[in-house]
């Protein structure tokens, strides 16, 4: 009798963690999907960065050199 | 001139395209369009011109796979345009291009175009996590791309089913008494009068086989200037309708991210703006690999509208040849996204890899210039270089 009491408590513990986590997750799904429409709306900036590509090949190419440099300084 | 100020001057330049002359900017389009159909007209005119019934022996040289696949690579990663270089495809197929050596050419392309989101970021480089977020983003497209190859030109060269399959959706559009293309042959006195005059200029001062090729040479400029053109102004007309897409797919799962990038490089006409407009998104954090990754697989699908749209000016012997490899583009990215992305161990590849080499690079920012100069130019470079030795 204690058992099958103890039991249910333990299955309706269960099942309220499982709400809560059912709710936490929706919440979180929520709240990226608001962050991502907020991205989405910033989408004009982003078209800079395409047509300007090689302002890309222009802040890689610096970092780049540094690095070749690191490692030719690190090999001698 | 720093970021912010260039970005403010874009916006302003984008706002005074977009809501005051919008009917003259559609119209400009339409424009742009029936030049663009001109110009694979004057390419397959002028390619048989130039080749009279040689055209198979001037492509001998690409007539091997290989060499085929890494022409239309270079090609592409050189233009940074997919749709370019499918469209000049079309039309040398339309004057008399082999549909065996186009096929890999046009799977090449598709490798090619991915060079300009990868090099979109690079600019990430110097913001540490959100670099090798983009990095991977951006390379997720090009390891599906080359599994795609891997997978396919094996099977293309073994069994010719692309070739096969697209002969048949051809053939079932254009063929004699089907349901056929003929409501197309509209186009034809549309874009003959100006390659007439092109046609009879050049012949003036040319010989038949120059007339020809000066035909060629100003189709390839025109195409790559109108697809240029087309893309500036639908990327500004078509920002806030990309926009729209965009919001209508979050959250909604991997078949309405390919379905709406699908839908995006449709309207901007440019697989390469869908998948460069994606790299900041992904590197932000905001979106995860795994929730971009569709979206570029549409990207990949939505191209082929270029092509199918260039076939529509092609008429005379080689109109169902010019369809049919505007066809084996689209069937080969449909079938590619299909089989890759439904089987679950196929569909990881590209994201492992991508999340790997942006592993590598976040150790070594030389990892990514050797990468972008090893799979465009260097490995394609010295299969050839090697194959001729062994020749």
């Amino acid at each position: 009798m204690q058992n099958s009491k103890s039991k249910r408590e333990l299955e309706e513990r269960i099942h309220s963690l499982e709400e809560s986590l059912t709710e936490l997750k929706r919440k979180l799904a929520d709240l990226e999907a608001e962050e991502q429409h907020e991205a989405i709306d910033h989408l004009n900036e982003f078209l800079h960065e395409v047509d300007h590509e090689l302002d890309s090949l222009r802040t890689f190419w610096p970092e780049a050199m540094r690095e070749l440099r690191r490692m030719l300084g690190r090999k001698a | 001139m720093n970021t912010t100020t260039a970005v403010a001057n874009e916006t302003q330049t984008h706002e005074q395209i977009t809501p005051s002359g919008g009917w003259l900017n559609w119209l400009k389009v339409a424009g742009l369009v029936y030049l663009l159909l001109v110009a694979v007209a004057l390419i397959g005119s002028g390619f048989k011109t130039a080749s009279g019934d040689q055209a198979k022996e001037l492509f001998a040289f690409a007539s091997d796979p290989l060499t085929a696949l890494i022409v239309g690579t270079v090609a592409t990663a050189l233009i940074q345009s997919s749709s370019t270089v499918t469209s000049i495809i079309v039309g040398l197929v339309a004057g008399g291009l082999p549909v065996t050596v186009a096929i890999p050419m046009i799977m090449g392309a598709n490798i090619g175009t991915t060079i300009t989101n990868t090099i979109v970021s690079l600019g990430h480089v110097n913001r540490g996590e959100e670099f090798r977020r983009a990095f991977a983003a951006a390379t997720v497209h090009d390891f599906f791309n080359l599994i795609c190859v891997v997978m396919f030109l094996p099977l293309e060269i073994m069994f010719g089913f692309l070739e096969k399959v697209s002969g048949f959706m051809a053939s079932m559009l254009v063929g004699a008494d089907s349901m056929s293309m003929h409501g197309f042959d509209f186009i034809k006195p549309l874009v003959k009068p100006p390659i007439t005059l092109l046609e009879t200029a050049f012949s003036s001062f040319a010989s038949t086989q120059m007339t020809g090729i000066l035909m060629v040479v100003a189709g390839i400029v025109a195409i790559f200037l109108v697809i240029t053109l087309i893309g500036k102004l639908l990327k500004v007309l078509l920002v806030g309708k990309a926009r729209e897409i965009l919001h209508s797919a979050v959250g909604r799962g991997p078949v309405s991210g390919i379905a709406s990038g699908t839908l995006m490089t449709v309207l901007v006409q440019s697989s390469s703006t869908t998948t460069s407009l994606i790299v900041p998104l992904a590197g932000s954090g905001v979106f995860t690999l795994r929730q971009i990754y569709p979206f570029t697989l549409g990207a990949n699908i939505g191209t082929c509208i270029t092509a199918l749209l260039a076939a529509t000016a092609v008429s005379g012997e080689h109109t169902v040849l010019a369809l049919q490899i505007a066809l084996v583009h689209l069937s080969y990215n449909v079938i590619g996204v299909a089989v890759i992305y439904s089987i679950p161990f196929l569909r990881n590849i590209p994201l492992k890899a991508a999340q790997g080499l942006a592993d590598l690079t976040m150790k070594n920012k030389l990892y990514a210039g050797a990468y972008i100069l090893g799979v465009f130019f260097v490995i394609p470079l010295l299969l050839i270089g090697g194959k001729q030795l062994l020749a």
